[in-house]
């Protein structure tokens, strides 16, 4: 036998347009007056002044002043660092090809290409999943 | 040429994202009403809901690129704004919200202070309230969010969501006095 909690939580469902109220409900909602007091009381409980919300220009200029900004900023640092990677990384290249280490940039390189496809799907998940917690 | 204003949702997210200020400017302004309703309510202050609102706006401009449209936009910025308002919190490291100056009720009728006074016990109850409860009782009360919604809002099962807002439903109940109950 179900008792009021049930009741109650299926009257919230039937206020809140969740789902239709069931028969069972009815005829309990008849007899109980608990129940009956909560379906009340949850009908006249009020929604709050739905008062018009001027949209504050201010808040909304700084909003995406501060978001360019900090974009800026982060895309300018992500620029500088991969120059700095393929400057390093060419360096480097430079640097085995004069001292004799032909043989083991080669290597290196294909290590890189074969190597790096078996790495993306990794990357992906990973994307995947950091913007499956922000969405 | 269509104006800005006209400008489908969607398309102001794309242009967003492609740095468009013009489009992140529209976009927030027609989310506005929405995330600063939803913050005035859980803050009750109008400067500390102007202040988080600026923030969740930020957050979310700055991650727009992983809006991903599985959910509404809104729904994504009410999330952001919870956040940011839990973050203020933390902040302030108070677990309750200061309780702004309530109007006069000079010059009311009788059912407008009546329904004030109910106002006031609400704002009271939910005061004392936990998050996420709070918010889950407002986004659903007075915004009218579904349980899906909420529960991908608030990553519950749908079957909590429902438990706590039944929760506060009653906890809210138990301290709005009806007018005819009043004590003599």
């Amino acid at each position: 036998m179900k008792n009021c909690t049930e009741f109650e939580m299926k009257i919230m469902d039937a206020v809140y347009g969740e789902s239709e109220i069931s028969e069972d409900c009815k005829s309990h909602l008849a007899t109980c007056e608990a129940c009956q007091s909560f379906y009340e009381s949850l009908l006249e409980l009020p929604a709050g002044t739905r008062e018009e919300i001027a949209v504050d220009e201010w808040v909304v200029g700084e909003a995406v002043k501060a978001a360019m900004e900090i974009t800026e900023k982060k895309n300018a640092f992500e620029r500088r660092l991969f120059l700095l990677a393929s400057l390093g990384l060419t360096g480097l290249g430079f640097a085995l090809v004069l001292n004799g280490y032909v043989q083991l940039l080669r290597n290196l390189y294909m290590g890189i290409y074969l190597g790096g496809p078996l790495v993306l799907p990794i990357i992906i998940w990973k994307r995947q999943q950091r913007g499956r917690d922000h969405a | 040429m269509r104006e800005e204003g006209e400008l489908h949702e969607q398309q102001l997210i794309e242009r967003a994202r492609r740095g468009d200020s013009i489009a992140m400017s529209q976009l927030m302004r027609d989310n506005y009403a929405l995330v600063y309703g939803y913050l005035l309510k859980v803050t009750r202050d109008q400067e500390t809901a102007k202040d988080v609102t600026q923030e969740a706006m930020t957050r979310a401009l700055i991650a727009i690129r992983k809006f991903r449209g599985e959910s509404k936009f809104s729904s994504w910025l009410i999330q952001i704004a919870y956040h940011a308002y839990l973050d203020e919190l933390r902040k302030w490291n108070k677990r309750t919200v200061h309780l702004e100056e309530e109007p006069a009720d000079k010059g009311l009728t009788e059912e407008e202070v009546i329904r004030n006074e109910q106002m006031n016990q609400i704002q009271s109850a939910l005061a004392e309230i936990p998050e996420p409860d709070r918010s889950i009782f407002i986004l659903k009360h007075e915004q009218g969010y579904t349980y899906k919604e909420l529960a991908i809002l608030f990553h519950l099962k749908e079957g909590t969501i429902r438990s706590k807002l039944h929760y506060t439903i009653k906890k809210i109940q138990r301290k709005v006095r009806k007018p005819d109950e009043e004590l003599y």
